[in-house]
């Protein structure tokens, strides 16, 4: 797997429980050569470490944020829209752009994320090769053609 | 009753009045009448003694002249002058004597007169005529010498004398000398003139016939006056009849005292006459011509007789009359008192019923009814109010009786007078009221108090109406009680429904999350299958990663549509004012533009405005139009319609196609979910939309229904509520 170890510099946090959907992300990534800096949390709470240096990211390089997170809302522990809430909520980090990365369609759900802050709502297609579009486009998207403040 | 004529009662007072006036009118006119004739006759038979005065006064006059005319003659009667010489000297030459002989004798004979007698200067007798009369009385012997020494003609008044005893008149004639130098006289001739031959006569004679009228010579002799001539009605009057000029009433008196012209008076006779006084000229005689009253009104008096008859009977006439109008009016006045009194007992048999209709309906009340005048007296009340009152305070009300005195507790006294004072003022007051320190056994009541108005607009009382309210409260806090009750059990469920609701939405999330996951998974790692391992499978494995993948994708979207009707049973309505042909447009413009290339004609109409879930209203017009196009694809050419019609007030929108249809008998299967009449071959679908427009137009309150034949197209109807719902019912 091409995921980076925990504490060289992240470019895509992937943040999944379901270890499916987490592979079949990668793919997409990795047929448009993204997935070398990718680093997949797959909870809440992991995400959470991550982006305060806790436990096993107590080392992690400061200097550079990740420069996308795709966030399922659905997650053990520590919901989807938890993160997103603390993320946004925090002014060191609320500029790394966070995509939601859903299979449900919920309208509350997007309502609650677009007020907190979210950069962009997908829903996961349930056809494959839609589901590997959405995914190149949002991995060439982000990497390659967005930009962030420094 | 409304307001009469007072007709009154006429009064015989009234009548004998008029009466009275009418018969003094026609008494006054009557004798206005008669003395108009009365003055009449008296100027008549003034005109007439006027002319009889005037005409003997004349005469008298006349008659003087003629006497002092013979005097005169005489006087001038030189023949006369010598004769007389000749007979003093004593000659007697028989021719002067025989002269004046005949002389005297022809003035005796010819011209009336008495007596006369030739006199000398001693007054004594030379001759006379008639012969034998040899004396001279005073007073002619007085006026003998006068007559001489003055040396003219003297005329006496009337008088008598011892020598002729009868009235007469002495005419004394100086005989003059004869000569140049001297015509003194020196003889006289006395002419006694007797009025009994000539000037009675005259006097006494009247030129029209009269029984009664007479004429009167007087004179003035110191206080008293003198007839000189005879009376027609006494005798030997004539210089012996005086009277005192004190009764002026006497027209001979007020002849003395020289009154001229007419007079109305009593004659010496004490009779009344109508006269007509002339002083005779050349005289201090006075001639009263006269007649009786009695002569000259007696024709009058049948006049007045039939003056006094035709007043009678216009009296009389009048009093008939009187007594005839006063006998109509009569009865006139005790026809309207009858009438009067028949009406006012009507009256008072209307009042009698009123008043029992009234008291009878007093009575059936159980409400306590009562009445007040202005001064809180007791005008009317049932035994209602007759009871209550004995129950709270043991008194017992009564008529006239002031409502304050029943009441025994100050409090109640002051917010009656209050209720009641209000009333008065001509407000209609309505208040409740309570007694009773317990709940349980508390007595709720409602009084009305009623001003009662007269005709006039004016209050005159209260009436007041005392509703039990007990039963009512007891009710309505048992109600209240029950409310509570349920609205603590709606609380209850509804919490219970929320909780079901929240575990409903969980479950859907999950089931949209968890469900779809797997299914993503077995869609892509059949596609990755294929993918990677393509070249090792053969046509018929390649065949079933096919169905694989394709029943992968059917059942997302079973799932996608179960959640979207789940969501629509869940989501709030919010209802708002909503352009139904402007949503019906865009939904059309938005569909038809997914079929492209197809000839479809449509028709939108002018569709009314409604209220509704904007959002939720648009998926039925999404869900409407979509099949309607699904339906018609086949179509060569396919007609839409959307449009409504009005039905008993109530707006019914449609879409209306030439598609497909569907055979009616499987009606009862058309809203249900998953439900087709269509199989997958034909048109694709899961059978949820028209579901989720049933449930919408279910939760608005409103209808959905169809019609169809197959082949012929169908027809899809929807009516919502118009007026605006205050909360749109949650399922």
């Amino acid at each position: 797997m091409g995921t980076t170890n925990n504490l060289s510099a992240v470019d895509i946090l992937i943040v999944e429980d379901n270890p499916k959907d987490a592979e079949l992300t990668l793919r997409a990534l990795r047929k448009n050569n993204l997935a070398n800096n990718v680093l997949i949390a797959e909870d809440g709470e992991e995400a959470l470490d991550f982006f305060f240096y806790r436990n096993k990211y107590k080392g992690r390089c400061p200097d550079s944020p990740p420069k996308v997170v795709l966030l399922d809302l659905k997650l053990p522990k520590v919901s989807g829209l938890e993160v997103l809430r603390e993320v946004k909520s925090n002014s060191k980090i609320k500029n790394i752009p966070v995509v939601v990365v859903t299979s449900s369609r919920e309208e509350p759900d997007m309502i609650e994320a677009y007020n907190m802050g979210v950069n962009s709502y997908v829903v996961k297609p349930v056809d494959f090769e839609q589901f590997m579009n959405a995914m190149s486009s949002l991995g060439l998207y982000w990497l390659l053609v967005n930009d962030t403040p420094r | 009753m409304g307001k009469k004529y007072r007709f009154k009662k006429p009064r015989n007072i009234t009548f004998i009045s008029i009466w009275f006036f009418y018969s003094l009118i026609v008494i006054a006119g009557g004798i206005f009448y008669y003395s108009y004739l009365q003055n009449e006759a008296d100027e008549k038979v003034n005109e007439e003694l006027s002319a009889v005065a005037d005409l003997k006064a004349g005469q008298i006059e006349r008659w003087m002249k003629e006497r002092v005319g013979d005097g005169h003659l005489l006087m001038k009667n030189k023949m006369v002058s010598e004769a007389v010489d000749d007979l003093i000297s004593g000659k007697h030459s028989g021719y002067f004597t025989d002269y004046l002989r005949s002389l005297m004798e022809a003035y005796r004979v010819s011209y009336e007169y008495r007596i006369l007698r030739l006199a000398d200067s001693q007054i004594r007798i030379l001759m006379a005529s008639p012969s034998g009369d040899s004396l001279i009385g005073n007073p002619a012997g007085r006026d003998v010498a006068k007559a001489i020494s003055e040396n003219r003609l003297i005329i006496s008044d009337f008088h008598s004398s011892p020598v002729i005893p009868y009235p007469h008149i002495d005419m004394v004639v100086p005989i003059r000398r004869n000569k140049e130098v001297d015509t003194s006289a020196f003889a006289a001739m006395v002419f006694v003139i007797s009025p009994q031959e000539t000037l009675y006569p005259l006097i006494e004679s009247w030129p029209t016939p009269s029984k009664t009228s007479e004429t009167l010579l007087v004179r003035r002799e110191g206080d008293s006056v003198l007839f000189l001539n005879e009376l027609r009605h006494f005798k030997e009057t004539a210089l012996k009849l005086r009277l005192p000029l004190t009764d002026k009433s006497i027209p001979a008196v007020r002849a003395a005292l020289g009154f001229e012209g007419s007079f109305k008076g009593k004659d010496y006779r004490g009779v009344p006459v109508i006269t007509n006084i002339r002083r005779i000229k050349g005289t201090n005689w006075y001639m009263v011509a006269k007649v009786d009253s009695h002569e000259i009104y007696t024709p009058l008096r049948f006049q007045a007789g039939a003056i006094i008859i035709i007043c009678l009977l216009l009296i009389v006439a009048a009093g008939f009359a009187t007594g005839y109008l006063r006998r109509n009016l009569e009865t006139r006045y005790y026809q309207l008192q009858y009438e009067t009194e028949k009406e006012r007992a009507a009256a008072e048999t209307r009042y009698r019923e009123q008043y029992n209709i009234l008291r009878g309906l007093n009575e059936s009340s159980e409400m306590p009814i009562f009445s007040l005048d202005r001064n809180y007296r007791y005008t009317s009340f049932n035994s209602a109010h007759a009871n209550t009152m004995k129950k709270i305070y043991d008194t017992s009300p009564d008529l006239g009786v002031s409502i304050f005195d029943c009441m025994t507790n100050e409090s109640d006294r002051e917010l009656a007078k209050k209720n009641i004072d209000r009333a008065l003022a001509g407000e209609k007051v309505v208040e409740e009221a309570f007694s009773g320190e317990q709940e349980l056994q508390r007595i709720y009541f409602e009084e009305t108090h009623n001003p009662i108005v007269n005709d006039s607009n004016e209050v005159v009382g209260v009436a007041v109406v005392v509703r039990d309210l007990t039963r009512r409260k007891q009710m309505e806090n048992e109600l209240r009680r029950m409310n509570d009750i349920l609205e603590e059990k709606v609380k209850e469920r509804t919490s219970q429904l929320e909780a079901a609701n929240r575990e409903l939405e969980a479950f859907s999330y999950s089931v949209s999350h968890d469900l779809r996951a797997p299914l993503r998974a077995i869609h892509s790692f059949t596609s990755i299958l294929r993918e990677d391992y393509g070249n090792r499978l053969n046509e018929e494995g390649l065949r079933i990663c096919d169905i694989i993948e394709s029943s992968s994708v059917h059942l997302g979207q079973l799932i996608d549509d179960l959640l979207a009707f789940s969501r629509v049973g869940r989501a709030t309505m919010k209802p708002v004012r909503i352009d139904m042909e402007a949503i019906a447009g865009s939904v059309y413009n938005e569909l038809l533009s997914g079929s492209e290339g197809r000839d479809v004609k449509i028709n939108i109409m002018k569709l009314p405005r409604t209220w509704g879930d904007a959002t939720t209203i648009r998926l039925v017009w999404t869900n409407l139009i979509s099949n309607a196009l699904k339906y018609t694809s086949k179509n060569t050419n396919t007609e839409i319609t959307i449009g409504y019609e009005q039905h008993k007030g109530e707006t019914i929108y449609y879409v209306k196609d030439n598609g497909v249809g569907f055979d009616m008998k499987y009606y009862h299967k058309l809203f249900g979910v998953f439900q087709r009449l269509h199989s997958q071959k034909e048109f694709e679908g899961n059978g949820v939309g028209l579901a989720i427009v049933y449930r919408i137009i279910s939760r608005h309150g409103g209808k959905v229904w169809a019609e169809s034949k197959p082949g012929e197209g169908s027809v899809f109807f929807f009516s919502l509520p118009s007026v605006k719902p205050n909360e749109v019912e949650q399922e």
